[in-house]
């Protein structure tokens, strides 16, 4: 199989993503209006997510990385998460990548982007000259043809626990954004930027920010960052507001409220909110949907702090060069590191979960 | 805090350990000179004072600590705070024990923590109202434990109320467990001689060991001599597969010839210094029964507002032993609380639904320690 068949099969995916990203096509009206009525996301969510983050035009260097860091197989069988509405697309790129034979089993919860694609691509002639892809209800790899899993730990547990042996595997599971702000940086254009990076996919990607680390910060810089962070939130809320949370996610969120109120703030609004801890020693992640931690300390304080789970961390985002954050990205290797704004946004080389990319690959990148 | 302000605040926690200790013997018996809120308000003013953790909480709830008039007005300190940081009135180096929430050992580092400085009133507590729901007949019983001896697991406080059973009861005491294995020949041998000297037994442990006791017993039941009977606490935790408490009760009492009204509830929490049982052997309700040293409110998910008698809400404790640590305690533990003071338990509150991949990290921010001990 060429490179440069795999390369005109995500091309193909990507002229059908641009279907999806344009809110007068058909097919990008009908995105819109399932993934609002189905799926449960806001109109003003859908529009942001499709609208600004659905890759459709990468950098012809990047798509060269992303084909060639997909391995050969006979076929690829895809089984994907819910969470991020675009993430179907470039999952299944990744996966036409790898092979002319795709099987995707869209999430349940989230079926739209796949299902729009997918009858896209088996509708056009032309891609069905290079390649096939197929929606199917469940996952059933032979010996030899590769798996890409994407979900959570145990569901990926659970389903590699009975896999055939032989099965190529590439599974992206749990994982979190970081954010990173330096002792001497201008803050309030950088809270800018996170809230941004919060407020896409209603921060429920495995490269949202979940945690923001403040270098050598004292407990009022740590309050006034969180203090900013709530006011630039709060404007993004009123234009872009968040799925409507069932009543487990609210009693999820109150239980934490009671909790960071100890620990040392809380700030929240119709469609955010912001847990404060002023010292740092165990991370506790907040359960919701955008939802975030500011926190901040000393160089060893915060490796101590985020040590036992820094395998978690996807993507790493922030001026990473003053001292007091060596220690804590030391483990951090394997994680995509961005500016702050730009977290949604990883160049389209390959999956947006990089830790299982061997080191000859990352040096690629 | 200067040795000083150390100091001081040690002669605070020995004055009202000593009251509480007061309390409770006074409460078992007749009226307590003191009222329960008088108490609680004085240990939530003593831990506002010592501890900034809770002063924050109580100040971020304008809770004006001393004008506080009720103990339902005292916050509820989730129980996350425990495996977060260490919730005590006093320095690490006057720990006299810690006990710590049971959990898979790949998530050591996030095991909710109770540091005792002593440990009488824990001890007072739980050995004034043990008895009367687990041996009101009498304590002559031999002991079966499923769970592991003290001096091996020290952090437990099941191991520690258990041990005190063990030097209460009158039979032989036997422990089966050891790390998270159950030692079934060992058992099998202790219910052979049971049986043969016609001696009733109380087999106290955790629910995941109760589903290993009986699904070694499953071809081959056995009948322990009359008025045996069962103390089962805890979840399962991932370390057997889960069976409803309906089911396990009538597993074990058909594998094991007990009776269902003598297989008792405990429901403790490591959080907690005190506990509640069920009232089958005292002729009662099956439902769980509080010390009156503990008092327990069903409070609404999202509010936190105590919801009307009979209604589902989570529960709320506070908790007159927890002197040096935090009085009220707020659970993710769903209950109905009936007029008459006892507790039905519902299992835990569902926790959100994992919407995100970034949100499957359940033990970074979910409450395992809602579950009950084990």
């Amino acid at each position: 199989m060429s490179q440069t068949e795999a390369k005109l099969r995500v091309q193909h995916l990507l002229a059908a993503a641009r279907a999806v990203r344009d809110e007068t096509h058909p097919v990008g009206m009908k995105a819109r209006q399932r993934l609002v009525y189905e799926v449960g996301l806001t109109p003003q969510g859908v529009e942001l997510a499709l609208g600004e983050y659905l890759e459709c035009d990468p950098d012809p260097v990047c798509l060269e990385r992303l084909v060639a860091r997909a391995k050969p197989a006979s076929a690829c069988h895809v089984l994907l998460s819910a969470n991020v509405c675009t993430a179907a697309h470039r999952a299944i790129a990744f996966a036409l990548a790898s092979s002319k034979h795709v099987l995707v089993r869209p999430s349940r919860r989230d079926p739209v982007v796949a299902e729009l694609l997918i009858q896209q691509l088996q509708a056009n002639d032309a891609f069905g000259a290079c390649g096939s892809i197929e929606r199917v209800d469940s996952i059933d790899p032979r010996p030899g043809e590769q798996l890409h899993l994407y979900g959570h730990d145990e569901t990926l547990s659970h389903i590699t626990s009975s896999l055939p042996a032989g099965i190529d595997l590439y599974a992206h599971g749990t994982g979190f954004g970081l954010a990173l702000v330096g002792p001497a940086q201008d803050r309030p254009p950088l809270a800018a930027s996170l809230a941004q990076d919060l407020v896409v996919f209603d921060g429920q990607g495995c490269l949202s920010p979940r945690v923001v680390l403040l270098g050598n910060a004292t407990a009022t810089e740590i309050e006034a960052f969180a203090a900013q962070l709530h006011e630039d939130l709060q404007r993004l809320g009123q234009a872009v507001p968040r799925a409507t949370l069932s009543d487990e996610e609210r009693a999820s969120l109150r239980r934490a409220q009671s909790t960071f109120e100890a620990l040392g703030g809380w700030l929240h609004g119709p469609h955010h909110a912001i847990g404060i801890d002023l010292e740092p020693e165990r991370l506790h992640l907040l359960p919701a949907l955008r939802s975030v931690v500011v926190t901040g300390g000393g160089a060893d304080q915060l490796a101590s702090y985020l040590g036992p789970h820094s395998h978690m961390i996807t993507c790493v985002a922030g001026d990473n060069s003053p001292p007091c954050f060596g220690p804590l990205l030391k483990p951090l290797g394997r994680a995509r590191h961005c500016a702050l704004g730009d977290m949604q946004k990883p160049p389209f080389d390959g999956p947006v979960d990089l830790r299982q990319a061997d080191d000859a690959e990352r040096a690629q990148c | 805090m200067t040795v000083t302000t150390a100091e001081a605040s040690l002669r605070r926690s020995d004055a009202l350990h000593e009251r509480v200790q007061r309390f409770i013997r006074q409460s078992m018996n007749a009226q307590p000179e003191t009222t329960f809120d008088s108490l609680a308000i004085e240990i939530a003013r003593f831990q506002y004072d010592t501890n900034p953790l809770l002063a924050r909480l109580y100040n971020a709830r304008q809770v004006q600590i001393h004008s506080v008039s009720g103990s339902e007005q005292l916050p509820g300190v989730p129980t996350d705070l425990f495996r977060l940081k260490r919730v005590a009135s006093h320095l690490a180096q006057h720990d006299r024990r810690c006990f710590e929430t049971s959990g898979t050992t790949a998530h050591d580092s996030q095991r909710g923590r109770h540091p005792m400085r002593t440990t009488a009133t824990y001890e007072l507590s739980a050995m004034s109202w043990a008895p009367q729901w687990l041996w009101p007949d009498g304590d002559d019983l031999d002991f079966i434990v499923l769970a592991a001896p003290e001096d091996r697991e020290p952090q437990s406080s099941l191991g520690f109320m258990l041990a005190r059973f063990a030097e209460t009861l009158q039979g032989t005491t036997s422990w089966h467990l050891s790390g998270e294995k159950l030692d079934i020949q060992s058992v099998r041998a202790r219910f052979a001689s049971s049986i043969r000297e016609g001696r009733r037994v109380l087999i106290a442990g955790t629910s995941f060991a109760f589903v290993h006791l009986c699904d070694a017993w499953i071809d081959d039941p056995v009948s322990l001599p009359a008025g045996s009977r069962i103390m089962q606490t805890g979840g399962f935790k991932g370390r057997s597969r889960e069976i409803s408490p309906d089911r396990l009760a009538h597993m074990m009492s058909d594998r094991l010839g007990i009776p269902l009204d003598h297989i008792v509830g405990e429901y403790g929490m490591t959080e907690l210094g005190s506990q509640l049982y069920q009232g089958q052997l005292r002729g009662g309700v099956d439902r769980y029964h509080p010390p009156p040293w503990l008092r327990v409110k069903a409070v609404d998910p999202l509010s936190l507002a105590p919801v009307e008698s009979g209604q589902i809400g989570i529960a709320r404790f506070v908790d007159l032993a927890n002197v040096d640590s935090a009085v009220a305690i707020q659970t993710a533990d769903r209950i109905r609380l009936h007029s008459d003071g006892t507790v039905e338990l519902l299992g835990r509150l569902p926790g959100a639904s994992p919407r995100g991949c970034s949100l499957a990290l359940e033990h970074l921010f979910d409450d395992e320690n809602a579950e009950p001990r084990g």
